[in-house]
């Protein structure tokens, strides 16, 4: 038996199972492009989601602070028992202390605030 | 105290503010100059404009009254107010700017299409503004009273009349210069009044007992935890809801220059209240006699005077005089042309002249509830006003800028429950009508539960209706938050 005499198995094309040119429910590709207008209202949800975000975080980091500043302030007892200029450290904490806390917070939020529209205009120029 | 020196710096003020306000004039013509500036304002005008418009009787007078009488209680009302611009500048500052809309009605209007909620809010500015006047024209009459011994209605007759001439003749424009000037002038007669009392008895030997002047309970640790934090939530929501300060936001060139203005607005106005605790400080040190609430206001006003012999102490309580009247001049001008901005477009077709008639008759209103009201402590009193506006405006302003499904129905379902319930508070707790503690303290600073009502009431029903959120809700908020190129 030689190897001639052996025939070889007739050439068969392998494929996978039959594929779609696309999934059902996905429009095609010439209409799929989407317009800069959805791009567009997609940039400015995310900035009004990233604004919100920063303004919850800011409001939550800010009462979190002032009601511990103020619990600190009500309850050491060293913060009446010492005196500057006669009078008690708990007095002058309560009437100067706060508004440190408030700009702070208020510079945080307006930086960020910027930076967000910033990134916005960047993203909504590239297009 | 010398009385004419006192009538002089009264004088100057008014002529000031005349010659500022007519300065104005001569560059305000159109409805929008008369309304908003023509919305060219810059931040550091603008931002001394909204501080001096917002440092009132309340805070000028009142504050260190009420430290005198009740202690660091009285702190927390300055820190509100500064904070509430924090919340102002997180929320709504920008967005607000960039609705395009006048006053706080018109952006209700605007975002809810519906000509009935404006109605509806225009009603509350109005309340809340006229609540807010009458203690200024209170803090004017207890002023002339104290410093020159005559009755009480001429200072509030004066008031009412040179705010209602000023807001007709020349609008916004003028009164943006005029509630500049009026800011340098209250830290002025503020600061320096401060600053020589405080030379002055630090050279005299002051025998004191801090324990006793400063006692534990008035103190830090004696505040009711309930009282403080409802009173703190009313002062940082009720600021967004005042009708004078949110137009001022719409004179901004643009969004981020409305957030500039904010934070200016906080370092100017902190400024000015710790120079006014300080001297409600100085005030329980040296006037204790003065710690009853019938005269506790009264203390800014004669502390120079016990301090100070002889002409020095005559012309610092001459100059804070002044400033005692540019505090009342500002803040009720402010609250004249946003009412008078209301009354003009809601019922009068909304041209100059309907303006300058709904001047006077914002101005005039007032002053005969000044006359058949008697003058509480006008810390309190203004309060009162922040806990109406935290209630009623504010949520739906809130709402209306971050939450698409707010409906019509909703916004009057809700500032109406918040405003009633925030006036029964009111009367609840003025005629004393109950007993139990637990249930005076929830009347006597109701915040805590009426905010939480009227934003749960503005939610609820706005989801039942939910088939009527307006059409153009999502693209009027995209509006709202997309910044200028």
């Amino acid at each position: 038996m030689s190897a001639r005499d052996v025939t070889p198995p007739p050439r068969r094309r392998i494929t996978g199972p039959p594929r779609r040119a696309q999934a059902p429910g996905i429009r095609r590709p010439a209409e799929a492009a989407p317009t800069s207008r959805d791009v567009g209202a997609i940039y400015l949800r995310s900035l009004i989601r990233a604004q919100l975000r920063l303004a919850v975080v800011c409001c939550i980091g800010f009462v979190l602070t002032l009601t511990s500043a103020a619990v600190i302030i009500a309850t050491v007892p060293a913060l009446h028992e010492s005196y500057v200029v006669g009078v008690p450290w708990s007095w002058v904490l309560q009437a100067y202390g706060m508004y440190p806390l408030i700009l702070a917070f208020a510079v945080i939020y307006a930086r960020g605030a910027g930076r967000n529209e910033q990134r916005y205009h960047s993203l909504e120029g590239r297009q | 105290m010398s009385a004419a020196l006192a009538i002089a710096a009264i004088v100057l003020v008014l002529v000031a503010t005349v010659v500022i306000g007519f300065y104005g004039l001569r560059i305000s013509r159109t409805t929008d100059d008369l309304l908003v500036a023509s919305r060219t304002v810059r931040p550091w005008m603008n931002a001394s404009a909204i501080s001096g418009e917002y440092l009132s009787a309340a805070t000028f007078l009142g504050l260190a009254g009420l430290v005198l009488l009740s202690g660091t209680d009285a702190f927390w009302f300055p820190i509100g107010y500064s904070a509430g611009y924090l919340l102002l500048l997180l929320f709504v500052a920008a967005p607000l700017r960039r609705s395009g809309a006048r006053t706080i009605p018109d952006f209700i209007e605007a975002r809810l299409d519906s000509v009935g909620a404006r109605r509806v809010t225009s009603l509350f500015v109005l309340i809340i503004g006229w609540l807010y006047i009458v203690p200024q024209f209170h803090g004017a009459a207890i002023t002339v009273n104290v410093v020159t011994g005559l009755p009480p209605w001429v200072g509030s007759v004066a008031i009412a009349v040179i705010v209602g001439v000023i807001v007709a003749a020349g609008g916004m424009r003028s009164i943006t210069f005029v509630q500049a000037f009026h800011y340098w002038l209250k830290l002025t007669a503020m600061g320096v009044p401060v600053v020589v009392l405080l030379l002055a008895v630090g050279t005299a030997p002051a025998a004191i007992d801090p324990a006793l002047i400063f006692p534990r309970e008035s103190g830090p640790g004696g505040q009711d935890l309930y009282r403080t934090a409802s009173l703190v939530l009313a002062l940082l929501l009720g600021t967004m809801g005042l009708p004078h300060v949110l137009v001022r936001f719409y004179t901004n060139p643009d969004g981020a220059s409305a957030r500039r203005t904010t934070v200016i607005v906080i370092v100017m106005i902190s400024a000015f209240y710790m120079l006014s605790s300080t001297m409600g400080m100085i005030g329980r040190v040296f006037a204790p006699d003065l710690a009853d609430p019938a005269t506790a206001d009264s203390v800014v006003l004669l502390l120079p005077s016990r301090l100070l012999p002889g002409l020095m102490g005559d012309l610092i309580s001459a100059l804070i005089v002044a400033g005692a009247f540019a505090a009342f001049l500002a803040t009720s001008s402010g609250l004249v042309v946003s009412l008078a901005g209301v009354v003009s477009q809601d019922l009068l077709g909304g041209s100059v002249r309907a303006f300058r008639i709904s001047a006077i008759a914002c101005a005039t209103v007032p002053l005969l509830v000044t006359f058949l009201t008697v003058p509480g402590g006008l810390a309190n009193s203004v309060g009162f006003v922040f806990v109406v506006a935290a209630s009623s405006l504010s949520p739906v302003l809130l709402l209306g800028v971050w939450w698409r499904g707010l409906t019509a129905s909703g916004a009057v379902a809700g500032m109406i429950i918040g405003g009633v319930a925030a006036a029964f508070s009111l009367v609840v707790s003025g005629f004393g009508l109950v007993q139990h503690p637990i249930a005076v303290a929830a009347f006597d600073q109701p915040a805590a539960w009426t905010v939480p009502l009227a934003i749960a009431t503005t939610v609820l029903v706005s989801l039942m209706t939910r088939r009527r959120v307006p059409a153009r809700a999502d693209r009027y908020i995209s509006r709202l938050h997309a910044p200028e190129r």
